[in-house]
């Protein structure tokens, strides 16, 4: 008879794992308020150095990924779009620099106000508004 | 003179060795990495590795053999060069781990065709499931992550892996969930040597 994974994982490591998993839900807005900041930072300036571009898409690309374990998905979402526009080579100089500020601080406001969700209608609204912005 | 001794023939049911399972996970950031590193690390996984992109996570598998793959469904990376032409721009783009998943499952280039691969998807709309499905992801774990769905999963890969298709259309696990009589005329798609392939999973025979 094959041995089994089944009978490794008991029901007591399930639980285990799952308070990992809900550590790392409640601790998410705190965990991930440096990395605000440094984007925040990073939003200073007129134009964005490859540099700069290259870190602020690691750390968005941190966030998006971590918010849409637990089901975050505006902040995911705000994240993620981000990511794809400092990835974008469509945008340049300084309209890329303000596209991003206006993302860095819809991002920052979602995490103040610790929304766990789509945002509902405001939300969407968001969204919305910041993919106007980008397509004009 | 030593006394001779007969040492008795070990009648044993070989042993899961889940600590020698080489596990990548392909997600996008550090902090998710770390958690899905510690769920792993918890149920007794020592040997996990992480990618941050496809691309990595191909270089890796070229260079370890990875036993199972955990990649989220949304990675951030340029898309992999392979089909590009020589000379053409990267253009960096947002890609799905349904690509990574299809690259590894149909490329001339792939390290392993036939590796398990648990996919972390955001919404279970059918669009969704079924490109996934037909990419070749052999097993789904919705997001919000919970541990009971996500052990499941993880046993049902390892225990019960479903034969491996290799058609046309199609490279992958197994679609069919319900193991059904073919209709008359019908031919089995799954290979023989794929078959076995589902019974010489390296932790399974003991190969350590």
């Amino acid at each position: 008879m094959m041995p089994k994974l089944a009978n490794h994982i008991t029901p007591e490591k399930i639980e285990e794992c799952q308070r990992l998993i809900d550590t790392s839900r409640e601790g998410f807005f705190d965990d991930i308020d440096p990395i605000l900041t440094s984007l925040r930072n990073m939003t200073v300036s007129e134009k964005l150095t490859d540099k700069q571009t290259e870190a602020m898409g690691a750390a968005a690309a941190d966030i998006q990924s971590h918010a849409s374990l637990f089901g975050y998905q505006l902040i995911a979402a705000l994240a993620g779009q981000l990511t794809a526009l400092l990835a974008s080579p469509r945008f340049e100089g300084e309209r890329k620099a303000r596209l991003v500020k206006k993302y860095v601080e819809a991002l920052v406001m979602a995490c103040q106000q610790r929304i766990n969700d789509s945002g509902g209608a405001v939300g969407a609204l968001i969204l919305k508004d910041l993919a106007a912005a980008t397509a004009k | 003179m030593m006394p001779y001794t007969v040492k008795p023939l070990n009648r044993s049911a070989p042993t899961l060795r889940i600590d020698k399972i080489q596990v990548l996970v392909v997600v996008g950031g550090e902090r998710a990495a770390n958690l899905i590193k510690s769920i792993f690390e918890q149920l007794g996984f020592r040997n996990l590795m992480v990618a941050f992109d496809p691309d990595e996570a191909v270089a890796m598998m070229k260079e370890v053999i990875i036993d199972l793959v955990v990649t989220d469904a949304e990675i951030r990376a340029a898309a992999l060069h392979t089909d590009q032409e020589e000379g053409a721009p990267a253009e960096p783009e947002f890609i799905s781990g349904v690509e990574l998943v299809r690259h590894l499952r149909t490329s001339p280039t792939s390290p392993n065709p036939y590796v398990p691969v648990i996919m972390l998807v955001n919404q279970a709309t059918v669009k969704t499931i079924l490109s996934a499905r037909d990419a070749g992801v052999s097993e789904m774990v919705l997001k919000p992550i919970n541990a009971a769905d996500f052990c499941m999963r993880l046993i049902h890969v390892v225990d019960h892996p479903r034969a491996f298709v290799t058609a046309e259309t199609y490279k992958g696990p197994c679609r069919r969930r319900k193991q059904t009589a073919l209709h008359p005329g019908q031919k089995d798609r799954r290979t023989r040597e794929v078959i076995l392939h589902r019974h010489t999973h390296r932790w399974q025979n003991g190969t350590f």
